[in-house]
């Protein structure tokens, strides 16, 4: 059938109107049919899927899940967690000491370092920032790893003297020679737990010990934990983390 | 078949008909269309949001649109990063993120208040009253909340300034010791010390060292408002310089001679407190309490029988009220003078107050106001001790520092100076160029003297015209100390280093002497002397610990009253002669111009006129219409108001009038204390200036004209703002008819059972709630001020409240009303209940069900929670809010807050940005923390007594009491017991919101004669209504306390 659509009339040669060799010469220059649907179908089947695909990906992707789990900032000064809490076995509560009175388990100031980097390492170039603080008086600026919103109140005296551990959100710290954020911390995840707090609940004397959770799910039992111990009803309820 | 619930609006209810009516504004009471159309609002009719200037909504569309996409990318994936930073070297007991508490003391009202104050992180945040200090007990008031916003001010002085120009501070304290070096050698002639009403032991001492190396040195005090009359009375009656000292607790009948004791005037805290305790009907022996006084005041409203009456006429009814003593067998004595005739209505009022006050000696007291004449004064103290009160209500103590004082004393001064007799002025505090009278021409004066130095918070009025200018150290950055009235000495912590290296009065007078010491060693010196015997460190210790120390108020004065001077004094007294009396009174906001630059008090809406951000004139409406002048809040709610000419001695200022009902006739008062010349942040053209019409002779109470001017203005008055529909929401009696019928409150409103759609939720733990005595509120404020400084909440300035934006949580509505009995004869006869209104942490919340993203929801224990982080501003909420409490965030308020500023904000409340929806919380950060703590305890009665202590902000600021806030689970608790009284009520709890916030029916205690209880038939009629309606079975008086009110038992059965 042939092409019954308006032609081009600045043609190089003349070529009457309307004939075979006229049609077949300007055809060339004609889409097909078929590239009608090119457009609609690669919207459909094209764009489609990639922004369906883009939107997802941030949607899943771009969440604290991924973006701030493994979050792993340089310190001032290579503090090894391994070192210090696994290798040498220091309770967590002599440096962040006010973890069980407060809000915030303190970051610790530069005269607990020094308590022993005094008589310890004291030529290290690595602790160089901490003896130079101690000297001037001047605070050591560490990087926040565990980032809450700030229009969350979390409360860390609250969970330890119901027994949550360190390591169910710090992940094993005494593993770790640099400190990676291990939990997403997402309000989604907070709830899982006040939903549903017993696999986390351990003896409250036991909080800073690591390795009582991989234990507990190996063996399937939960962790010990005196059968007086205050059952914690934690809140699910807004004004609990938001106020 | 369901019933749908009566709304006994205000055609159809009976039994709003039946109570008395009540209503904001005039226009509220005629219904004028503007009100109603109003009340079917949820906000103010402008447009939402406006765009900057100049800008079409086109252009502005793109710019946001085009900064957000740029905002997005810009910030890219990840936060930003932040730092924690802890000591270098850790101070001990600092819990970081746990608050402390420091107690320390402030000077105010003539008297010093005990503070506790809360530091987070080494920033003072929130001032509370200090339980342990007589004049707190445990309150404060709006201006001592707002101390802790003057440290962060700022516009605070930052330098020391020679001439003007900023010095070090260095040279200044060289300066200083140079110019105390040539005091000495003069032996202080030509030198004055001009001091304010500091109530420093320490600077006395320090004065009295300066005065003996320079004994010709003249020291005088000088306050925009202070105790001279009174103490001139005092002197006056008894012939020695003496402080009064009134405890109204002791007190069953109280007679206020213009003086606003409960709120501005004397010890108000300590006043409030004693009120609190003599006013609950359930413990019988209230108090009554008479007020006559020309303008309406904190006080004035919560009287039982309030006389309006112009200032100069009181010592007419001071002399009415001696006659009629004399009369009804007390002891007067006869040669006092005669009284002018007073109007019937007058004499009838002063006649049974002094029956009522015979008939109570020794457990009455009078008080006389402080802009009272001192005969008036020493009249009154004359009476006091006829009626045998002297050492049971009144004592009287030693003054702690007697020097020349008030208006007469500045303008002594001031002549000294222009005859050359002064060279060399020191100005402890104050802004005497600010305050000064108007014919005292403190300022020009001030630019004579060679060498003149003032240590002020400010380079304000008056340093701008000193050689040299120290910058004051505040109460909360030095140590200081203060006595109050009744010589309670305490100290005064430092919570913070000086913020701009201010000193205090002690240290610079000190300094002149030569010494070296610092503030600190100079209040220990001083308590050196006070503390004795025992262990010094020890008992310093407990001193600063405690905020007070115990015992060390002054013993009671020797204090024999003769008639003789008195009666002379009466003789001698002129009055204010002339066609207008013109009473001032200190500014509800800036005090006398301190305060001006106070963000959270220029917006606190004060008692009376619920006016902000302005000072006026006060005028009674039948002056009013005699004036010309049109009432905005009769004719509709426009707040357009007339400004009116004051003339006193030849001087004129031109204000705006406020129709202030219950105001005297041919009187108006003039507020002071606004319109500063300091341009400040704050207070830049903020309000008039009329210290022109104060003068010297007349510094409280003048005589004038006032003729109607052809100006006026717009001021943000929020009387009318979040106005309801006219349903009985103030409920009051007196206590015979409470007497008879406890339970009226409760049951005035008749509605069907209340069922609800939703299942009824059980509250097994706790249940917070809330309950609001009307009968002791004053509608002072201080709440308000004290959720503003608790919750973060945003000073939005005067445009902002005249669109009725203000971000209050708590506002405080003020009805008025003709009285049961006497017919509401004019709006001046109308009586005013003063009713707190915030979020009423409704059951049934017609909040909740209508936000779309559920950012208000319910908690388990009751609290209405607003998630901020949620909303996004539909707004939906607050349409649907009845008590319309709901405030919206239309801008980002907080973005440009100083810096300083930020300092107080409180680290446990969310900051707000814009267009976020908040309001009260029931103070949700201090319930959780209270929770905290108390999941740390084993013993369940440590953990009862640990919820018992929580307190609300509200609450722990009330002067009065008024407010109970805890569980309401826990029978023990105020709270439990407050919400099971009888005459608490629910407000709308026919619309079955089940509000968590009781009100307690206001009952007044008026005495028989004056108005005569109502037969008792009406009564048994109205609650034969109620049993018809089904709302209970049982006769409404005859059920037992603590059984739940019948609606809910309704619903229960159901």
């Amino acid at each position: 059938m042939p092409d019954d659509r308006d032609l081009p009339h600045n043609s190089p040669r003349k070529i009457p109107e309307g004939s075979i060799e006229a049609n077949k010469r300007m055809s060339r220059f004609l889409f097909p049919k078929w590239a009608n649907k090119v457009v609609p179908m690669g919207i459909i089947f094209g764009l489609g899927p990639l922004g369906t695909a883009v939107v997802a990906g941030f949607w899943y992707y771009g969440t604290d899940k991924h973006f701030s789990v493994g979050y792993q900032p340089k310190q001032p000064v290579p503090y090894s967690h391994k070192l210090h809490a696994g290798d040498m076995g220091m309770d967590c509560r002599y440096c962040h000491w006010s973890v069980e009175k407060g809000a915030f388990a303190a970051v610790p100031p530069t005269q607990t370092c020094m308590n022993c980097h005094s008589k310890v390492r004291t030529t290290s170039e690595k602790l160089e920032p901490i003896r130079q603080s101690w000297a001037d008086d001047k605070p050591v600026e560490w990087v926040q790893i565990h980032n809450l919103p700030d229009f969350v109140y979390f409360d860390h005296s609250a969970h330890l003297n119901a027994g949550v551990g360190c390591e169910s959100c710090h992940g094993r710290i005494d593993q770790m020679v640099k400190v990676s954020q291990e939990k997403p911390l997402t309000m989604g995840w907070c709830l899982d737990c006040h939903r549903d707090p017993t696999p986390n609940l351990r003896d409250p004397k036991d909080v800073t010990k690591m390795g009582m959770l991989e234990e507990a799910e190996k063996t399937g039992k939960p962790m010990p934990r005196p059968a007086d111990a205050r059952k914690p009803v934690p809140p699910t309820n807004c004004s609990g983390c938001h106020r | 078949m369901k019933r749908l619930p009566l709304i006994s609006s205000e055609k159809d209810g009976q039994s709003a008909s039946e109570s008395p009516r009540y209503y904001q504004t005039l226009a509220e009471r005629d219904g004028a269309p503007s009100v109603l159309e109003a009340k079917t609002r949820e906000f103010s009719g402008e447009r939402p949001f406006e765009p900057p200037p100049g800008v079409d909504r086109r252009s502005f569309l793109t710019l946001m649109g085009a900064s957000m996409a740029l905002a997005g990318f810009a910030t890219g994936c990840r936060r930003p990063e932040e730092k924690i930073v802890p000591f270098a070297h850790q101070p001990e007991d600092i819990i970081p993120g746990r608050p402390e508490w420091y107690a320390s003391v402030l000077p105010f009202y003539g008297t010093a208040i005990g503070v506790l104050v809360e530091s987070n992180d080494g920033r003072p945040t929130k001032i509370e009253g200090n339980p342990g200090h007589p004049e707190s007990l445990g309150a404060a008031t709006a201006f001592v909340q707002g101390a802790v916003l003057n440290l962060y001010d700022p516009d605070r002085s930052k330098s020391p300034r020679k001439g003007g120009q900023e010095v070090s501070a260095a040279a200044a304290w060289d300066a200083l010791k140079e110019l105390g070096a040539d005091i000495v050698k003069r032996q202080g002639k030509g030198v004055a010390v001009l001091l304010t009403e500091h109530r420093s032991e320490t600077t006395t001492d320090a004065l009295k060292a300066l005065s003996r190396v320079a004994p010709e040195a003249a020291a005088l005090r000088y306050e925009a408002f202070g105790r001279e009359n009174a103490r001139t009375g005092l002197q006056i009656a008894t012939g020695k310089p003496l402080e009064t000292v009134v405890d109204i607790e002791k007190a069953d009948v109280v007679v206020s001679l213009d003086a606003d004791f409960l709120s501005t005037e004397g010890s108000p805290l300590k006043a409030a407190r004693a009120f609190g305790k003599r006013r609950r009907a359930e413990n019988g022996n209230m108090s009554r309490i008479y007020v006559a006084e020309p303008c309406p005041s904190a006080t004035g409203l919560a009287a039982d029988h309030r006389l309006r009456i112009a200032g100069r006429k009181i010592v007419d009814v001071a002399l009415a009220l001696a006659a009629e003593l004399g009369k009804a067998g007390v002891s007067v004595p006869p040669s006092l003078g005669a009284p002018a005739k007073l109007e019937e209505r007058d004499a009838k009022w002063v006649a049974a107050a002094a029956k009522d006050l015979a008939k109570a000696q020794g457990k009455c007291v009078i008080v006389a106001g402080r802009r009272q004449h001192p005969a008036v004064h020493a009249l009154v103290a004359l009476l006091n001790d006829a009626l045998q009160n002297t050492g049971k209500t009144v004592r009287y103590t030693k003054l702690l520092d007697p020097m020349p004082e008030g208006a007469g004393g500045l303008k002594a001064l001031v002549e000294a100076i222009n005859g050359g007799q002064v060279d060399t002025l020191i100005i402890l505090g104050g802004n005497p160029a600010f305050t000064a009278p108007g014919d005292v021409a403190f300022g020009d004066a001030l630019k004579k003297v060679k060498t003149s130095v003032h240590v002020s918070s400010h380079f304000d009025e008056t340093s701008a015209l000193a050689t040299w200018h120290i910058p004051r150290a505040h109460e909360l950055e030095s140590w200081s100390d203060a006595r109050s009235e009744d010589g309670t000495a305490a100290i005064g912590q430092p919570l913070i280093a000086p913020l701009y290296g201010g000193r205090t009065d002690a240290e610079v007078l000190h300094r002149l002497v030569g010494g070296m010491m610092s503030a600190y060693e100079l209040v220990r010196t001083t308590f050196g002397g006070i503390l004795q015997g025992g262990d010094f460190e020890k008992s310093w210790r407990r001193a600063v610990h405690d905020g007070v120390v115990a015992g060390s108020q002054f013993p009671d004065a020797e204090a024999k009253i003769e008639a003789g001077p008195v009666a002379a004094q009466l003789a001698a007294m002129k009055r204010a002669e002339g066609a207008f009396e013109v009473a001032f009174a200190p500014d509800p906001h800036a005090y006398d111009g301190r305060y001006a630059n106070n963000g959270w008090l220029q917006e606190l809406p004060d008692a009376v006129h619920k006016l902000t951000w302005s000072n006026c004139v006060a005028v009674s409406a039948a002056t009013a219409a005699k004036l010309g002048l049109r009432d905005p809040l009769k004719d509709g709610i426009d707040s357009v108001f007339d400004h009116v000419t004051v003339d006193v001695g030849g001087k004129q200022v031109a204000l705006p009038a406020v129709i202030t009902y219950g105001h005297a006739d041919d009187s108006i008062t003039v507020y002071v204390g606004q319109g500063r010349k300091f341009e400040g942040s704050v207070c830049k053209d903020v309000g008039i200036d009329v210290s022109a019409i104060r003068q010297a002779a007349a510094f409280d109470l003048a005589a004038g004209n006032v003729t109607k001017a052809s100006a006026e203005s717009k001021l943000a008055v929020t009387q009318g703002h979040f106005v309801m529909e006219g349903r009985p929401l103030v409920r009051e009696q007196t206590v015979h008819e409470y007497q008879e019928d406890p339970a009226y409150a409760r049951d005035l409103v008749e509605h069907p059972p209340l069922e609800s759609l939703f299942p009824t939720w059980e509250y097994p733990g706790h249940k917070w709630g809330m309950a609001i005595d009307l009968t002791l509120c004053t509608g002072c404020g201080s709440c308000v001020t004290a959720c503003m400084a608790e919750n973060n909440i945003s000073v939005i300035g005067a445009a902002g409240v005249a669109h009725s934006r203000e971000m209050h949580w708590l506002r405080i509505d003020r009805y008025f009303s003709g009285r049961d009995g006497v017919p509401d004869q004019t709006e001046d006869d109308a009586h005013a209940v003063a009713m707190p209104m915030l979020c009423q942490h409704c059951e049934n919340a017609p909040c909740e069900q209508v936000c779309p993203v559920a950012a208000t929801t319910h908690s388990p224990e009751g609290i209405n929670e607003m998630t901020y982080n949620r909303c996004i501003g539909t707004k939906y909420c607050a349409n649907n809010c009845p008590f319309k409490v709901r405030r919206f965030n239309y801008f980002h308020y907080t973005k440009d807050l100083p810096e300083t500023v930020k300092l107080q904000l409180n680290p446990d409340v969310t900051v707000r940005s814009r267009g976020v929806m908040e309001k009260c919380t029931f103070c949700v950060q201090r319930v959780q923390e209270t929770k905290i703590a108390a999941k740390k305890l084993t013993d369940v009665k440590e953990q009862t007594e640990l919820f018992r202590s929580l307190q609300s902000a509200c609450q722990q600021t009330c002067p009065t009491g008024a407010i109970s806030f805890g569980d309401m689970n826990d029978a023990g608790s105020r709270i439990a017991k407050d919400v099971a009284l009888p005459r608490a009520y629910k407000m709308l709890e026919e619309i079955n919101v089940r509000p968590r916030v009781h009100y307690l029916g206001r009952v007044r205690n008026p005495n028989p004669e004056l108005e005569p209880p109502k037969p008792a038939g009406e009564h048994a009629k109205k609650e034969a209504g109620h049993a018809e309606a089904g709302h209970g079975e049982k006769p409404a008086g005859e059920k037992p306390a603590g059984e739940k009110p019948a609606g809910e038992k309704a619903e229960e059965k159901r």
